[in-house]
């Protein structure tokens, strides 16, 4: 926020309430002054685009209504034409030949061609370059219909035709004869000509005839009489030059918004990129297909090849610079193009952009002047405001200034200058009706009611201050008689305090010791009846174990003895298998023996041989079972033994344990009666510690309770003496105030 | 044609003697030593009533006695001597408990001829492998023979 006396900012409000209307006005006025103009070209080109369009289209219906009537005409010639040629029996090819200098005009090649005579009539229609002889047929034709005519011969099966009588000159003013029409001159063209005649029909249209431009009517010419073969074409027509003469004088005088016209360029063939209708005719036949405009841009090219891309009269807009004849400065260009593609020509509408500047100037001027009108009323206003506003200003703020000085000299304390200035002020700024430090009238402005107050207000203060001052000086007095009192009482509660502090913590570390002892006692007095207990139950489960031990001995001893038995029945089964195998032996032999005797007996043998055989097979068997029978007792025999030693073993083993297990048992015994004796002594000591310990910790609580009581004192003395001493500095503080005032 | 033959064992192989060569088998029997003789000749017993020398064939073989099993057992048989004509000699062999009978076309001969072992004859092959006939007039050398037999015909 800026620091700005009042003075200022009532003068500040002012100004900006008489200027901002003013601002926001110029600022819309600007903002509009762009789209009015915006708006003002784009209207202005529309206009343009309609202006030229609706030209265009106008030259383009010329044009079309010019070609239908002409063509109309030359129809009509052509039927009388043809009944002519009718009359005179129409025409036929001698078998003679005639030797012609065939002219291409495309090319300017000559080539000698051999073609049979054409006749009308039995007369040769000649060679007549001449125009002083008279052409048969032609010439007549010619003046019955008021037109050029002309006749052509075929020259060759493709349908090349052969102008060989006409009444259309050359420049030197000869007749254009042997200028040949050649199929398809342009590669890619068809002839339009040659595509109608050569299927029999006619044609109406603008076409080159001997060399000249025309718009012209053919027709086939049959073979007399058996019309099987189109052998020639007869064609009437106006040079072109003649047909558009009106057309041409009403496109001319067409204007186009202030100062555009309308042009007309060949688009095809030779004519392409040619002037063929000027603003007022002064570029006609100019060539300016090469035209380019600043940028290089080859515009007319441009123009023509975007106009062929039109049909039947629709219209394209183009934009461009130009320069005509006696300019200095091309000029922005908008034109409507179309393309008459029966004459071969690009209509081009164009008007300049700048016919349409002077509205814009206008519009610009009306509104800068506009602005400047604006900027005038906002500086008088200005003037005027400001000086209106200082001079209320310096009403308002003059005795607002003089209150505060007055209020200025109370907070230093000086009552006395400050009355004596609101006298003063009394005295020159208030209407004499209005005492001085009365109760003001509502009616009275802000100020005068402030003056009053004031006034009211340093009258109060100065008798407030004196009554102050005196109060203050018996205030210290007493104040600092009782800080002196409380701080003696103090400090003999805190050396009290301390002393029984002392005693209390001695007597709870007693009372924390004889707890202790006491329950160490106790838990030695209960590990030791346990350690009894337990000794008891070990003793009971030993006598368990001695009687288990001997009845396991006495079980050895029986399975010792019994093992014995069984040993002995072993080695008895033993003997037997052995007395067995050697029975089965001794037989085994036998039968080998019986055998080999059979063997050597030969035939007689035989069925003993048998029989041996068969005593061996079972001696062998028995052997075999005999064998497993000694193999099992052997084992049996081994394992008995065995375990005779280990039962002789254990057996030993179980009566040392008893004997151990007998020893453990008295040593036992001794240790619980030892124990069962220590603890009744243990008790008398228990008790005793207890007794102590509960004797200490009631002192300790008496000490605690008073060392607390002792605290608490020290402490509200504290407080008390705290209160005295802020009492103390508030009555100086108090003092200094009041001395300040000078009353 | 059928031939019966007593089979035995020398270590783990099967051997075989024709019958028609065997006066008797008997029982293993204490044999009297004969000092200076070849270790493999056992020594000589009393068969019934003629004194007779024996040759451990596991020792002749193998070079170790055989072993004192009931299945060892004695083949008495007749040994021609070229010189003095024939004796009864003791043939010792192991697992001799049984006999088996072999087609005289079933006997394959040895290809081996070496003159130390001589008196191992035709083989023969059934489930259980090999088996090989024992020629005992081979069995023992010109002078062994002639130091064992020359006494009984001084007497």
């Amino acid at each position: 926020m800026l620091k700005l006396t009042l003075k200022h900012k009532v003068a500040g409000l002012c100004a900006l309430a008489a200027l901002l209307p003013l601002i926001v006005i110029s600022a819309l006025t600007f903002y509009k002054q762009t789209t009015l103009k915006t708006g003002v070209i784009e209207d202005m080109q529309v206009l343009t685009k309609g202006e030229t369009e609706k030209t265009a289209r106008i030259v383009y219906k010329l044009c079309e209504m010019a070609n239908r009537q002409t063509a109309e005409r030359l129809d009509k010639k052509m039927s009388v034409a043809r009944i002519q040629l009718r009359a005179i029996g129409g025409l036929t090819r001698s078998d003679e030949p005639a030797t012609w200098k065939a002219i291409n005009p495309s090319t300017g090649e000559t080539v000698k061609i051999d073609l049979r005579k054409m006749m009308a009539g039995g007369t040769w229609l000649g060679m007549n370059e001449s125009t002083a002889v008279e052409s048969p047929v032609i010439d007549s034709l010619a003046k019955t219909l008021d037109c050029s005519c002309s006749l052509f011969q075929r020259m060759n099966q493709r349908g090349d035709m052969l102008a060989i009588s006409t009444t259309v000159r050359t420049k030197d003013n000869r007749r254009a004869i042997g200028v040949a029409i050649m199929e398809s001159p342009q590669a890619g063209e068809v002839n339009p000509v040659f595509a109608a005649v050569l299927k029999g029909d006619s044609y109406t249209g603008r076409a080159l005839v001997a060399g000249e431009w025309q718009m012209a009517a053919f027709e086939p010419i049959w073979d007399s009489p058996s019309r099987k073969e189109v052998i020639g074409m007869i064609a009437i027509g106006y040079p072109m030059e003649s047909v558009y003469r009106d057309t041409r004088q009403i496109v001319m005088s067409i204007p186009v918004g202030k100062t555009g016209y309308v042009g007309i360029i060949g688009g095809k063939g030779l004519q392409r990129g040619h002037y063929i209708i000027s603003k007022n005719g002064e570029r006609d036949g100019e060539y300016i297909w090469e035209t380019r405009d600043a940028q290089g841009e080859p515009i007319i090219r441009r123009i023509v090849e975007k106009a062929q891309t039109t049909r039947n009269g629709s219209i394209l807009y183009d934009r461009y610079a130009w320069m005509n004849i006696g300019e200095t400065v091309p000029r922005m260009k908008t034109s409507a193009l179309t393309y008459f593609a029966a004459w071969d020509w690009v209509i081009l509408a164009g008007m300049y952009e700048d016919d349409y500047h002077g509205v814009l100037i206008k519009v610009e001027s009306a509104v800068s002047r506009w602005l400047r009108m604006l900027a005038l009323a906002g500086a008088i206003a200005l003037i005027v405001v400001v000086a209106a506003a200082t001079f209320l200003a310096r009403s308002i703020t003059a005795p607002v200034e003089n209150l505060v000085n007055v209020a200025q000299l109370v907070a230093q304390g000086n009552l006395i200058e400050a009355r004596e200035k609101m006298t003063a002020m009394g005295k020159s700024g208030k209407s004499p009706e209005e005492p001085p430090g009365g109760a003001p009238d509502d009616r009275a402005d802000e100020t005068t009611r402030l003056s009053a107050a004031i006034e009211k207000m340093i009258s109060d203060l100065r008798s407030l201050v004196g009554l102050v001052q005196t109060s203050c000086v018996w205030l210290v007095s007493s104040a600092t008689q009782m800080a002196a009192a409380s701080r003696e009482q103090e400090s003999n509660v805190a050396s009290f305090s301390a002393a029984t502090t002392q005693a209390a913590s001695s007597v709870q570390e007693i009372s924390a010791t004889s707890e202790e002892l006491a329950r160490a006692v106790q838990d030695v007095k209960d590990i030791a009846t346990d350690t009894a207990t337990l000794a008891n139950s070990g003793r009971s489960g030993l006598e368990g174990m001695e009687n288990v031990m001997n009845q396991l001995a006495d079980a050895t001893m029986t399975i010792s003895s019994k093992l014995a038995v069984i040993s002995k029945k072993a080695n008895l089964i033993s003997s037997v298998v052995t007395a067995i195998s050697k029975v089965a032996d001794q037989t085994n032999l036998l039968s080998l023996n019986a055998s080999i005797e059979a063997e050597k007996a030969g035939e007689q043998g035989l069925g003993f041989s048998v029989v041996a055989r068969e005593i061996r097979r079972l001696a062998d068997q028995t052997a075999a079972a005999t064998l497993d029978i000694e193999q099992t007792v052997t084992e049996m025999q081994t394992s008995v033994s065995a375990g005779v030693m280990e039962m002789d073993k254990f057996s030993q083993d179980v009566r040392h344990g008893v004997v151990t297990v007998g020893n453990i048992s008295r040593d036992l015994a001794q240790i619980i009666e030892k124990v069962e004796d220590l603890t009744p002594r243990f008790e008398i000591v228990n008790d005793g510690m207890k007794a102590q310990s509960l004797g200490a910790h009631q002192i300790s609580e008496a000490m605690v309770f008073l060392s607390e009581g002792a605290r608490k004192e020290t402490d509200s003395l504290k407080q008390f003496n705290e209160a005295t001493r802020q009492l103390t500095d508030a009555v100086h503080t108090l003092q200094e105030i009041a001395a300040r005032f000078k009353v | 044609m059928i031939m019966l033959l007593l089979q035995f064992s020398i270590a783990q192989d099967r051997y075989a003697l024709e019958t028609s060569q065997i006066i008797e088998v008997l029982p293993l029997v204490h044999f009297r030593p004969c000092p200076g003789a070849p270790d493999y000749i056992a020594g000589q017993f009393n068969y019934r009533g003629t004194v007779i020398p024996a040759i451990d064939l596991c020792r002749l073989m193998h070079g170790r006695p055989c072993e004192a099993k009931m299945s060892t057992r004695i083949i008495v048989t007749s040994y021609s001597d070229t010189a003095s004509g024939q004796h009864l000699l003791g043939l010792v062999a192991e697992s001799m408990t049984d006999t088996i009978v072999v087609a005289d076309k079933d006997l394959k001969p040895s290809e081996l001829d070496l003159d130390q072992s001589r008196y191992l004859g035709k083989i023969a092959c059934d489930k259980r492998g090999m088996i090989q006939c024992i020629r005992v007039e081979y069995l023992l050398p010109a002078d062994v023979s002639k130091r064992l037999f020359s006494a009984g015909k001084a007497d």
